[in-house]
């Protein structure tokens, strides 16, 4: 809270597109892998994210900022003794509205949340992308996940018969 | 590294021309193996296979599963309450037997150097499912790493159109289970068996077979009607007990034993006696209290339990069924109490009798009351309440021992319940 008040520090992130995000230390900290930095001292000016561009760099800032303990708009000290059901609710809906996004966006988020070490992120994305799949057919599901078939028709066939039930 | 991604890219992307697919990005099968893995153990182990034999390219993954659950209510359809009325019992069965065969082939073919976190396995008691689940588990956990074993096995039939024949033929049909895989059996973390009845020494010897269970779970079941059930085990941490005919649970000897929970027992007197369980700390008790049954003392249940820091008592809307007691009684076996939830208190009581908890544990910190007639539950036919025995409403009767009292412990006091009146004063 102090710090807060006194001016936060802040990090400055790096995506490989050039692209520069000041955020708060607190909130990059969401992230393990950054917090490591960090905490070994290797993190003086700016920090350079690999292999993740500047569109989901933004969208996983966006997802710590609002995930950031003691975060609330008001930021007020007394607010988290008041109703954390009500505050777990209200990050449910807000996450919910998040993970609306294409499944690219949504697989390149989950390769974010991993190499970010964001577990939050990573249990969110990870699950959207499987919780519609146990009450769809094989077909339907080839579809949700875009997985391509490519097996060779005699291929196919083999993996029809050896797994069955798996195609009733 | 840039330039051999470039390569790959194009070559998939010319390959896909044909196809005329979606865009190189959203494929599930680029994501790395890891990731892949860990987004598949997030459902079950036959939903992950289905994912996995849609492609070439992610059929092998199941052998580097570290988690497995299967089920076999896993089903497409089984949870989708439209489509759940087309299923036939004939379809819950072919899963059975998928269960079996899957549970067969990823453990004869999967990586033995990867440590298997956790095998849970929900299957009817059904030859030869049961055998060849319980065989290739015991082969499992003598050649590879199995840290977390988990059978949860239900009966052809269910409960409700058991007779009592039914329930001893399904307790003999597991003690040969147990005989023909002991080894499985041994290895064992967590147990849940329903609608069966046992013979009066089955369960102890059940338990002397797996040596390293830690949860055991009993739903209808029981040895007999009237039978006294006496558990010993070195191992076990957690006891369920739900409906079941036991005139008594006699907790003899578990050390470990750290939470026990017993929903409608049958016995007219206390159901559970207490022996050696020293680490014992959470109980539970859910009861529909009808009129003939002895109310509970707790000063006499739990008097070799001192050790009781979480107490959740549930009237399901109907009597209570625990005598309010005086501090001094009450206060040695409640003294390392800290949270207590009274559950299903019926609406319309006097609830001043609840103050006795407070005035006999002192370290108390969490109080939570629910006052909740739940339609739902309750039976409200008024013939059939008088048949069973079910009361009237009645207030507790209670006084405060000390009329100034005040806790000091206390840190949250919740109360639920529907139209707040007078009472909650």
């Amino acid at each position: 809270m102090a710090t807060r008040e006194a001016g936060k520090k802040m990090i400055m992130l790096k995506s490989p597109d050039g692209m520069e995000f000041e955020v708060e230390e607190a909130v990059a900290m969401e992230s393990q892998t950054i917090r490591k930095m960090i905490e070994d001292d290797c993190a003086d000016t700016a920090i350079l994210i690999p292999n993740i561009n500047s569109k989901i760099l933004s969208r996983v800032i966006e997802y710590c900022n609002k995930h950031v303990p003691t975060t609330g708009a008001t930021g007020a000290a007394a607010s988290d003794t008041v109703a954390p059901a009500a505050l777990a609710e209200d990050l449910k809906i807000w996450d919910a509205e998040f993970i609306k996004v294409n499944r690219a966006t949504r697989f390149n988020l989950i390769q974010a949340a991993s190499y970010l070490n964001i577990k939050g992120l990573l249990d969110l994305t990870s699950q959207t992308t499987i919780d519609t799949i146990s009450d769809n057919s094989l077909e339907e599901i080839r579809s949700f996940l875009s997985t391509k078939n490519d097996y060779l028709p005699e291929e196919e066939q083999t993996i029809r018969r050896e797994n069955q039930w798996a195609f009733q | 590294m840039k330039n051999k991604n470039g390569r790959r890219r194009r070559n998939k992307a010319a390959r896909k021309e044909a196809s005329a697919g979606n865009g190189e990005g959203d494929r599930l099968s680029k994501l790395p193996n890891d990731l892949l893995l860990n987004i598949l153990e997030r459902v079950d182990t036959l939903d992950a296979i289905r994912v996995c034999v849609l492609s070439k390219q992610m059929l092998k993954l199941p052998t580097m599963l570290s988690q497995f659950f299967l089920s076999f209510d896993s089903i497409p359809a089984y949870h989708d309450k439209a489509r759940v009325s087309s299923l036939s019992l004939s379809d819950v069965f072919r899963t059975n037997s998928a269960v079996a065969h899957v549970t067969d082939n990823i453990l004869t073919t999967r990586s033995p150097e990867i440590t298997i976190s956790k095998l849970k396995i929900r299957f009817i008691l059904m030859q030869p499912d049961s055998l060849t689940i319980g065989k290739s588990v015991a082969s499992a956990m003598a050649t590879q790493k199995v840290d977390a074993a988990e059978f949860e096995i239900v009966t052809e039939k269910p409960y409700k159109i058991c007779s009592s024949a039914d329930l001893l033929h399904h307790g003999k049909q597991f003690n040969d289970f147990v005989c023909a895989c002991p080894n499985a059996f041994a290895g064992l973390r967590r147990l849940w068996l329903r609608n069966m009845r046992f013979g009066a020494l089955d369960i102890p010897n059940i338990l002397t077979t797996c040596k390293l269970l830690e949860s055991l779970r009993l739903t209808h079941c029981d040895s007999g009607i009237h039978s006294v059930l006496q558990v010993e085990h070195a191992q076990l941490v957690e006891l369920l007990v739900d409906y079941g005919q036991f005139e008594r649970v006699e907790l003899i000897c578990l050390p470990k034993l750290k939470h026990v929970a017993y929903t409608n027992w049958s016995s007219c007197e206390d159901p559970m006696y207490f022996g050696f369980v020293p680490q014992l700390s959470k109980l539970s008790l859910t009861k529909i209290g009808v009129r003939s049954e002895k109310n509970i003392e707790l000063s006499q249940l739990l008097a070799n339990v001192p050790s009781i820091s979480e107490l959740h008592l549930d009237f399901r809307s109907e009597k209570i069924w625990i005598i309010p007691e005086c501090p001094k009684l009450l206060a040695s076996v409640l003294s390392k109490l800290q949270h207590v939830n009274l559950d299903h208190l019926p609406e319309g009581c006097d609830l001043a009798w609840t103050m006795f908890i407070l005035e006999a544990a002192p370290s108390l910190k969490e109080l939570c009351i629910t006052v909740w007639d739940h339609w739902c539950i309750i039976f409200t036919d008024k013939e059939f309440r008088k048949e069973n025995g079910f009361c009237d409403k009645a207030d507790v009767k209670w006084k405060p021992y000390a009329p100034n009292f005040k806790h000091k412990n206390l840190v949250k006091l919740t109360i639920y319940g529907f139209q707040p009146d007078d009472n909650f004063v």
